[in-house]
């Protein structure tokens, strides 16, 4: 009788403890998961900021001064050749004539190359001379 | 006492004990049954109301970028002082910290402390700078007595470039003026909701983050603004404020084939960084919100309808009655005295007279339709707030003056925005586009499912062109392009605006301002005006600057006042939009994937 009641006792304080542990480890869980959206808060806050340092140290009115200061690096278009005819015309090379003073090889120009299709050749030093 | 008493004492008490510990659990097992049945839900929602509560998170606005994804706007948060009035023993040296530190009116705080000395919030100073938050922390005010709520604050990086444009938002978080305000349905987002948990003692100890109830909103506006051509044409303004002295001036770049504004400046202008001394008239959008008579610059649309209802020919020639003719009562004169022109010279030498020949030819009832076709008389319906509708007079007002007048550019008045909208569509093949400011939005993190998923990258989610009506046949606004317009540039009143390398078509506009002693024309106050595009023979590019009243003494021609600087806007953005003087003919001569001329 005496085993009986204390075992139950037993199993009662075992399934308590249990209860309370598994109730204080979701808790922590869950501060946790409050702390992680809230860091993620912090975080989204301080890459508004720096994105705004960035934008503003890098800003449109800074590079226009540095531009204006040293020159852009354009070169202006010459005049096309008029054509005489239509055959002529067709045979002509078809260089755009804006390009950057950029050396050769650069990375940045070849994708830039590539994204822009038609655009790709006058960034070579050989396209240049062609025309 | 018997033996059977004896006994019998201790049982009677056993049962007794027992009967009344069974009674008492009896009691306690129903107010528990009564408790967790018959309260439970009364209870519940009691605990509930002590432990948690329901906060709503506003929503942070979105960026706003231009069409290459710089930044135009966005937004921080920054603290906000507020105080417990009940808590604070506010006495003199209090007031001195606090308006030291704060830079404000020791009176206004001592007032509005007073105010709220019954209450539990007040609001000290929103928006601190890190400075003044270090400041107030190190001035050890008792716990409870103060805090501070974040807020959020919007920046613009780029200053004053697109001051107008972009608008502001106001200290509550409302979009006012610019795009901040007609697109604050976009740029707003929906504010979420978060529950909070709480201890006895009032301590927030959980805070719970349901993904269904957080706030919505989209990551960033992309703007049709190109930032490097808006820069070029505030540099433009500034220059032109600066040679010129006008009241105003302001400046639009537009793409005429989609209608998307590259550029959109006005001056006198603000930085939002400090609104402190900004003047009344800088706060107005000259773009959209001044009317003004258009002058020569309403010529081609006027001969261009003409043509395309039949009315006039292409070979057609006008006596312009050297220089002086009565029409009617009314005496018209020309800059110089031309004789006979044919109707591209009418537009190069910009002759009122044969205009006014023109007019005489189409009548009131078709100049009528003219204007209302090409969209005078009623806003564009830009992506902007307060735009001006323009002055178009219902045509039972219109007049043997008005045959005169209106093709000439006069008895209407339109916005720069209205003017560029019209030209565009002759530089398109005549499609009257809405001007647009709105490229596309960019979405709500990678949730597909959002309302607020969009991309500015996917093919179908960008802002569609808008087309409202047709104008004139597309031979027309090309022969009008091509052979008036370019000859103005290359020979007539707008020679100084060639661009080298390019074939550049426009038009001179030099408007009298009205006099409002007199009620007529000013002699000394004009509206300069020049619009142009290029390459000639494949607009992509239009421009239009607007100098309102520049400084007298001064030249006030449209060809010397604005030409030079909308060919120099012209210029750089065609550099920049890497458009080659030969993309007209290019274009036609480029293989197609099917090896044929495309």
């Amino acid at each position: 009788m005496f085993f009986r009641f204390g075992s139950a006792v037993c199993v009662v304080v075992l399934i308590s403890l249990v209860g309370i542990a598994i109730e204080k480890r979701s808790l922590d869980l869950r501060r946790n998961l409050s702390r992680q959206h809230y860091q993620m808060d912090v975080l989204r806050d301080q890459h508004a900021r720096l994105r705004l340092k960035s934008q503003e140290l890098a800003g449109i009115e800074r590079l226009f001064e540095t531009v204006e200061r040293t020159g852009s690096g354009l070169e202006l278009p010459e005049k096309p050749p008029k054509a005489a005819s239509p055959s002529k015309s067709a045979e002509r090379p078809s260089v755009p004539l804006l390009f950057w003073r950029q050396p050769l090889g650069d990375p940045r120009l070849d994708e830039r190359s590539r994204r822009e299709g038609s655009l790709a050749l006058p960034f070579n030093a050989s396209a240049r001379n062609s025309r | 006492m018997t033996v059977k008493d004896a006994r019998s004492a201790p049982r009677w008490r056993v049962n007794f004990v027992a009967g009344t510990t069974l009674g008492l659990w009896l009691i306690v097992a129903a107010r528990l049954v009564h408790i967790q049945h018959f309260q439970a839900e009364e209870l519940s929602s009691r605990a509930r109301r002590q432990q948690s509560f329901e906060v709503e998170v506003p929503a942070r606005p979105a960026d706003i970028v231009d069409r290459n994804g710089h930044l135009l706007a966005t937004t921080i948060t920054t603290p906000s002082l507020f105080v417990d009035p009940s808590q604070l023993d506010v006495d003199a040296s209090f007031i001195e910290d606090l308006c030291g530190i704060l830079s404000l009116d020791p009176a206004v705080i001592t007032e509005r402390l007073a105010e709220y000395s019954g209450k539990r919030f007040c609001w000290i100073k929103r928006r601190l700078s890190e400075e003044e938050l270090a400041q107030i922390i190190q001035l050890e005010w008792p716990d409870g007595s103060y805090g501070f709520r974040q807020e959020f604050l919007r920046q613009y990086p780029q200053g004053h470039v697109a001051a107008h444009v972009l608008g502001l938002r106001n200290i509550d978080g409302e979009g006012k003026g610019g795009v901040e305000q007609s697109l604050n349905h976009l740029v707003q987002g929906q504010p979420g909701k978060r529950q909070l948990v709480r201890d006895a003692m009032g301590r927030i100890v959980e805070v719970s983050f349901d993904p269904d109830s957080e706030p919505r909103r989209f990551d960033a506006v992309a703007l049709t603004i190109d930032l490097p051509i808006q820069m070029t044409v505030e540099k433009e303004l500034d220059r032109v404020m600066q040679d010129w002295q006008p009241k105003a001036a302001s400046a639009i770049v537009i793409d005429p084939q989609s209608g998307e504004i590259l550029a959109m400046s006005s001056r006198p202008t603000y930085s939002p960084a400090d609104l402190s001394n900004v003047k009344p008239e800088a706060w107005k959008n000259h773009a959209i919100n001044i009317v003004y008579e258009p002058g020569s610059t309403f010529k081609p649309l006027v001969v261009a309808w003409g043509l395309h209802r039949g009315l006039i020919r292409r070979d057609e020639v006008f006596h312009c009655e050297n220089g002086k003719w009565m029409m009617g009562r009314r005496l018209l004169n020309d800059h110089h005295p031309y004789g006979k022109l044919n109707l591209t010279d009418v537009l190069v030498k910009s002759s009122n007279i044969g205009m006014a020949k023109i007019g005489t030819k189409m009548t009131n009832a078709e100049l009528f339709r003219a204007t209302v076709a090409f969209g005078f008389g009623r806003p564009t319906g830009v992506d902007l707030p307060g735009e001006a509708s323009g002055i178009v007079r219902p045509s039972r007002m219109w007049n043997g003056y008005s045959t005169g007048s209106v093709p000439m550019g006069q008895e209407i008045a339109v916005t720069p925005m209205q003017l560029i909208a019209a030209h565009a569509s002759l530089a398109n093949g005549g499609r009257l586009i809405t001007p647009q400011l709105l490229r596309g939005v960019r979405g709500d993190g990678d949730n597909e499912n959002s309302p607020f998923y969009a991309a500015v990258d996917e093919p179908g989610l960008s802002v569609p062109t808008r087309m409202l009506t047709k104008t004139v046949d597309a031979e027309t606004a090309k022969w009008i392009v091509e052979e008036p317009m370019t000859e103005v540039v290359k020979r007539g009143t707008g020679r100084l605006a060639k661009v080298d390398g390019y074939e550049v078509f426009g038009k001179t506009g030099t408007a009298q301002k009205t006099d409002p002693e007199t009620g007529g024309y000013s002699t000394t106050d004009y509206v300069a005006s020049f619009v142009c595009g290029a390459p000639a023979r494949n607009p992509r590019v239009l421009v239009l600057v607007v100098v309102d009243e520049p400084a007298p003494g001064k030249s006030h021609q449209g060809g010397i006042v604005a030409a030079p600087s909308a060919a120099r806007i012209l210029r750089r953005t065609l550099l920049h939009l890497h458009i080659s003087p030969e993309s007209d003919d290019r274009a036609a001569e480029r293989p197609t994937e099917n090896g044929r001329a495309g």
